[in-house]
């Protein structure tokens, strides 16, 4: 037996590929979104509303698997969960075993949650100024100070999006968390244990 | 410099249009100071936990 078939399989296919999906598309969109800003000029008004429908409907796809078939017991904060908090003075600290996720892995899923949604929704309002193969614009819809509200929260909510990008960028890619990225990639995990003995 | 982009109306209006970009760097340095400490975290507790073991 290798390696990579030690192990439960820690994520399923299709969370797999939703995560994977929505990376690919938080990306086209911030990209889309900065690079005119920072001087690269491109057609990019569709590339980022499709983008952001493709990012709209995985979110659609990871709430129903959510709440028909995975349930949010995993992902819900319990009181052990913050005994992690000592780790932040405790060297020594040992973090509870058994978990899926520990506390800081619960916090930016929420956190991420609450971005991710606060950029699609004034997202979604944004492109009802557009003209798309789904409904023609309609600029009349809302108040100027309104869609100024709108668009500052989707600004407000993208810068955001690239702090939490980063930081999970840097979280994934540290030699600790290996396992948990191949996880993603794979549908096994291997602990380190594990592989170790 | 203000955090956020206000343009004038056909009627003279201040409107507000959005998140002034020249803040893009605060969510770069927000997230490399985030990342400075936990790696100052990180050492300190590998360096406890290679003295104990």
């Amino acid at each position: 037996m290798s390696a990579s078939e030690i192990g439960a399989p820690r994520h399923q296919t299709a969370e797999r590929l939703f995560h994977w999906l929505m990376a690919v598309a938080i990306l086209v969109c911030v990209f889309t979104a900065f690079l005119p800003i920072v001087g690269v000029d491109f057609e990019w008004v569709d590339i980022h509303w499709i983008a952001g429908f493709v990012l709209t409907a995985s979110i659609v796809f990871h709430l129903w698997r959510v709440f028909m078939v995975l349930g949010l017991s995993d992902m819900a904060l319990h009181r052990q969960d913050l005994t992690d908090l000592k780790g932040i003075s405790d060297p020594a600290f040992e973090p509870i075993p058994g978990r899926k996720y520990d506390l800081g892995q619960k916090l930016y899923h929420w956190g991420i949650a609450v971005v991710v949604l606060a950029t699609v929704v004034s997202g979604i309002l944004m492109t009802l100024k557009l003209d798309t193969p789904m409904w023609d614009r309609d600029p009349g819809l809302f108040s100027g100070q309104a869609w100024g509200l709108i668009y500052a929260g989707h600004g407000l909510a993208a810068l955001a999006l690239i702090f939490m990008f980063l930081l999970h960028l840097y979280f994934s890619l540290l030699p600790e968390h290996r396992d948990l990225l191949r996880a993603m990639i794979r549908s096994k995990y291997v602990s380190m244990d594990k592989r170790h003995s | 410099m203000e955090f956020l982009r206000y343009q004038k109306s056909v009627w003279g209006e201040k409107l507000l249009i959005g998140v002034s970009w020249d803040f893009l760097w605060v969510p770069f340095a927000a997230a490399a100071c985030v990342i400075a400490v936990h790696l100052m975290l990180r050492t300190r507790q590998r360096r406890v936990r290679r003295i104990n073991h």
